[in-house]
This record gives structure tokens, C-alpha cells and sequence, in this order.
């Protein structure tokens, strides 16, 4: 078994150790929600750690945890645009502090935040892949499923836009 | 659109959203004592989701020999109801015949043909003898 040997278990430990924090960023900027993200980001890692100890390591583990973690993340961000009105007019809305909430009193991540929201869905979704995941475009590419080149000019294309909505001072509604 | 400058697009996007350093370590652990759970703990091999799973593969293969064998099933053909020719003897009363057939029932024929329908029983009745 690939997955079993003492060596392979160091790496894999340290694999999800190095993974962890560059995941729950990115999991935590695409739902704006930080238990939520805890939890997709565990169950992600765990998906990995099952997939290595019965398969061996995946040629990109990076690739692996973020591709599971964007389709996760991606089915809880359908389920609460389903949910969240039924939410509004039960007012059973829980009381979870909002994206805002986590940066009041920092002026300049709040509107990054908001600049942030005003890309295109699938440019922000490999902005935040590179830039919080720091993934290689390769590994990008492949967690989005696009060719290197695909992923390279929407990630050109969400940095550009960041950088023009910022410099026009973008505060958000 | 001006050109961006890469290193500081994500440097600002690192700050908005800042590392969580306990959360993830939790996390790390977490998911790898979970995922640990089907191998380290020897579950593997007899675990109820294994037997889920052989248990919907065996149903599935079932219903598939099912659906491929029910129109290949031999059907026994249709047996043809034939009767040995049999003598019967009847009588014509009053312009009707009166015949007794050999399922004991008797059978009473009179004026003309009927065209509304087909006929049913025996289809047919080869009688001789002298009116009377």
C-alpha cells in the first residue's frame, strides 16, 4: 500500500499542514463565512488524506484539496442563495458575523472586500485561487479544470479589474 | 485599464483576508485523524459502507440479469384446442335443430343464420341423418 509507509505519513502530515492555512483563506474569502469555511476546508483535507492513504499522494495535492473545495464551496454557496431569503422572512438568520464584520476598523481590507465582490464569479474564483491559495497557475488551472493559459488570463483579468476598482476608490453600497 | 501590479493585488488580498494560523492547524489535525479513520482503524475491510456498496452492486447486477433475461425467457407456445371429430346425433324438431353436444350442453339451431356476430363454440358441426 502506497499510503501506509512511516515516510509517506510525515509527508502527508506535513502536505495538510502546509495546505491548511492557504486553503481555509481562500475557502473563507469565496463563502464570507469563517465556521463555514472550517468545515469545507476539514472536509476537503480529509477527502485528501483518504484519497492518499488508499491511492498514494495525487500527482498535485494542491490540485486535489482545492478542486474539492471549490466544488464544496461552490454547493454551500447554491444552498444559501436557496436558503437566505427563506432565512430573511423567518428572521431565523443566524447571528454569525458578516464578511464587514471581521474587518471593521481596517479602512482597506474592507474595501478590497467590497472591490473583491465585484468581479465576475469565475475571475475572483482564480484570483483568490493564486493569490490567497498560492497556487502554481498549474495547479490553478487544474482546480478549475481550465488549460494553464485560460487560467493565467482570467487571473490577469481579475487583477486588472481589482486594481482599477481600487484605484477609483471603490467603497462598495 | 492599466497594467496590475501583481505582487501587490495579492499582498492586499492576503491582508483582507488574514491567516488564521490556529483554525488551520486545528483543521490539519482534524483531517487527518478523520481521515485516518478507515485504514488505521482497521474498518476497511468489513466496514458498513463496503457492504452498502456490495450490497447495491449485487442488486444492481440482479435487476440488469433480470431486465436482460425476462424478454429472452422461453415462452411455451400456444397450444392449439383440438378436438378428436366426433359423431353427433341430433334432431330437427319444428324447424330447429337439436343437437346434444360432448360437453353435455345441447345445442338448438333454428331459422337463419346468424350474421350480427361469429358464431362461438364449435365451429363446426358436420351432421347427417333423416329429417323426420
Amino acid at each position: 500500500m502506497p499510503g501506509r509507509g512511516s515516510s509517506t505519513t510525515v509527508d502527508l502530515d506535513e502536505a495538510v499542514g502546509a495546505l491548511a492555512p492557504r486553503l481555509l483563506r481562500y475557502v473563507a474569502a469565496r463563502l464570507g463565512d469563517r465556521s463555514l469555511a472550517e468545515d469545507v476546508a476539514q472536509e476537503s483535507l480529509t477527502a485528501l488524506v483518504r484519497a492518499w492513504r488508499s491511492s498514494g499522494p495525487p500527482d498535485s495535492p494542491e490540485a486535489f484539496v482545492f478542486a474539492v473545495a471549490r466544488r464544496r464551496a461552490g454547493r454551500l454557496i447554491w444552498r444559501r442563495r436557496l436558503w437566505l431569503p427563506l432565512e430573511h422572512a423567518a428572521r431565523v438568520r443566524a447571528a454569525e458575523p458578516t464578511p464587514e464584520a471581521h474587518t471593521v476598523g481596517r479602512d482597506q481590507a474592507r474595501r478590497v472586500r467590497a472591490a473583491l465582490a465585484r468581479l465576475p464569479g469565475r475571475d475572483r474564483e482564480a484570483l483568490l485561487m493564486v493569490a490567497l491559495g498560492e497556487l502554481t497557475m498549474t495547479d490553478a488551472a487544474a482546480s478549475l479544470g481550465l488549460s494553464v493559459s485560460a487560467a493565467k488570463m482570467r487571473v490577469h483579468r481579475a487583477r486588472a479589474r481589482l486594481t482599477a476598482l481600487l484605484e477609483d476608490g471603490y467603497e462598495g453600497t | 485599464m492599466k497594467e496590475p501590479d501583481a505582487s501587490d493585488i495579492d499582498r492586499r488580498l492576503r491582508e483582507a483576508f488574514a491567516e488564521d494560523a490556529a483554525s488551520a492547524a486545528r483543521i490539519a489535525r482534524a483531517a487527518v485523524a478523520d481521515g485516518c479513520a478507515p485504514v488505521c482503524r482497521g474498518e476497511a475491510a468489513g466496514s458498513p459502507r463496503r457492504w452498502l456498496v456490495v450490497a447495491a452492486v449485487a442488486a444492481v447486477l440482479l435487476l440488469a440479469s433480470a431486465v436482460v433475461w425476462w424478454p429472452a425467457r422461453p415462452v411455451p407456445a400456444p397450444v392449439a384446442e383440438s378436438l378428436a371429430p366426433q359423431t353427433l346425433s341430433g334432431v330437427i324438431a319444428d324447424g330447429a335443430l337439436v343437437v346434444s353436444m360432448p360437453d353435455g350442453s345441447v345445442l338448438i339451431s333454428a331459422g337463419q343464420p346468424r350474421t350480427d356476430r361469429l358464431p362461438d363454440g364449435f365451429s363446426l358441426v358436420v351432421f347427417e341423418g333423416v329429417q323426420r
